[in-house]
């Protein structure tokens, strides 16, 4: 017997994402290392942003602390990111 | 994975990494926010039981990865 | 019903390639699903008193709305009655509460399920087993409401093996994890009226947790022994670095041993919390907490929990038997991920 049966998925939503102009190097630039609370993840991040000082030339790095590795950055880092550098490395563990 | 987009989406270049076994989860989480074709880069897996040493070389390998990510940007 | 139901439909011969239809679609947990017709999927609508198109929870971290008309369709196919339909919406308000943080229980290597624990009148109405064989099979509802909302997850959320399910070992709860509380047998006040609600109501509580971890206990006669065994088993669990809630579900043997002793839902939480600290050195030890260890860790002593009020004390479980079981929350914590209780609403005008 001839039948029909209904959809029970959902397609993603289509998000147009503009991405940000990129700088033309990482001479004299501060970043933001955001690190996701997973163990190791602040030290890789920490050794990351060493190399991008020595060898790449940026100015300085800060470190933010996710609340957890659930979500997002919270409001106060992305408002301090804002503010205070010129780009972002996230990441990383499990 | 997500902190990557979210940074792009307040304006500010980001770059985001995870381990190479959740490559298949970020693309999943770029696809569920529309940006199926995302660029992010994978360190090898784990590295919560990594020496300081073993730390130093992963950050030298994926150094210039990195870097390339953050100046070339996802186009 | 005022609006029209949207979703794709497909066409299928009869009801065995509808089956196997929806295997090969992926939209399974592997066990045989009941083919969403149109029909049903509006029962289940009317049963619940909601629309199709009203969006019931968004689910933030994977940009998902999810309708009422695709939880009815899942509901479906996990073969729901339409009265469970409430108590299926409930438990997905519930996993879309930021608090329960979707995305660290759903996608973890930690291998959480969704425990659900209904309590209030609704319970017994719609069979919900509180007794023998709590977590096993045999009861409609509490197979397929858990299952619905499993689908949901599956289905709608994109939550999909491998992908943005990524639980090491997971558990057979992912199939379904429901149970209710023998509010008749037991002798405290119930989970949802120590939450706040009033015994009248019917609620679900939704709980990111491992599987049921069985302890024994068949020689005390007083509450302490049952809980000095209890805390014995527990205090040895691993998730020590998170800090989540646990369960702790008390059959009926302990639960009467435990109330003739005139202890509360309150001093088993107290004496839980109580006897399971380990101290630091013990877990650097056992290589669950890092860092050298010094003379301070012998007496630093770290709660399992991050409070008392953290383990939830449910009554739930065979009359016979010295056996009950703790549960313990997701790995990630109680900071990612908190047990929360909806109301379950009937919303038929």
């Amino acid at each position: 017997m001839a039948m029909e049966i209904l959809d029970p998925t959902v397609e993603p939503r289509k998000q147009p994402l503009t991405f940000v102009p990129r700088p033309d190097s990482l001479t004299g630039k501060r970043i933001g290392l955001v690190e996701n609370t997973k163990y190791n993840s602040d030290k890789i991040l920490a050794k990351i942003g060493e190399i991008l000082k020595k060898e790449y030339g940026a100015a300085e790095c800060t470190m933010w602390r996710k609340h957890n590795s659930s979500v997002p950055a919270h409001q106060e880092i992305i408002d301090e990111a804002k503010r205070g550098v010129d780009v972002v490395v996230a990441g990383i563990g499990d | 994975m997500l902190d990557g987009i979210v940074f792009e989406k307040v304006g500010i270049p980001a770059a985001s990494i995870v381990t190479d076994v959740f490559e298949g989860t970020g693309r999943a989480m770029a696809v569920a926010w529309g940006v199926p074709n995302y660029k992010f880069l994978a360190l090898p897996h784990p590295i919560a039981n990594l020496t300081d040493a073993q730390l130093e070389q992963r950050a030298r390998e994926i150094a210039p990865e990195i870097v390339k990510l953050l100046l070339q940007g996802q186009e | 019903m005022t609006t029209q139901i949207e979703s794709k439909r497909y066409p299928v011969e009869d009801l065995s390639h509808a089956i196997e239809f929806c295997y090969q679609q992926g939209w399974t947990d592997g066990l045989p699903v009941v083919p969403p017709t149109e029909r049903a999927v509006q029962a289940m609508l009317e049963a619940a008193g909601l629309e199709p198109r009203q969006q019931v929870a968004f689910i933030t971290n994977r940009q998902v709305a999810v309708t009422a008309e695709k939880i009815a369709i899942n509901a479906v196919m996990a073969g729901c009655l339409p009265e469970y339909m409430p108590v299926v919406v409930a438990a997905i308000e519930g996993i879309a509460d930021p608090k329960w943080g979707y995305h660290g229980p759903a996608t973890s290597t930690g291998g959480a399920a969704v425990l659900m624990i209904v309590n209030g009148p609704m319970a017994a109405r719609l069979k919900f087993n509180s007794g023998d064989n709590l977590f096993g099979p045999g009861w409609r509802s509490n197979a397929t409401v858990g299952r619905a909302v499993r689908l949901v997850m599956r289905n709608v959320i994109g939550t999909l093996p491998g992908a943005l399910d990524r639980g090491t070992v997971g558990h057979p709860g992912k199939y379904s994890y429901v149970i209710a509380e023998n509010e008749v047998e037991s002798p405290w006040a119930p989970l949802h009226v120590e939450r706040g609600f009033t015994p009248e109501q019917s609620t679900v509580t939704v709980m990111s947790a491992e599987g049921p971890h069985q302890f024994y206990n068949q020689l005390s006669s007083t509450a302490k022994g049952v809980l000095t065994s209890l805390c014995e088993d527990m205090k040895h669990h691993g998730s020590t670095n998170g800090q989540p809630q646990y369960c702790v579900v008390l059959a009926g043997e302990h639960m009467r041993t435990i109330a003739n002793d005139g202890w509360s839902k309150k001093e088993i939480q107290q004496f839980v919390y109580e006897n399971t600290h380990n101290s630091v050195a013990h877990l650097k030890r056992t290589e669950r907490l890092a860092g050298a260890l010094t003379a301070a860790d012998e007496t630093t002593m770290r709660p399992l929990v991050p409070s008392p009020q953290d383990v939830l004390v449910v009554a739930a479980g065979g009359r016979a038997g010295a056996f009950s079981c703790y549960i313990p929350g997701w790995a990630g914590g109680k900071k990612s991920s908190q047990s929360i209780t909806k109301l379950i609403q009937d919303r038929r005008v």
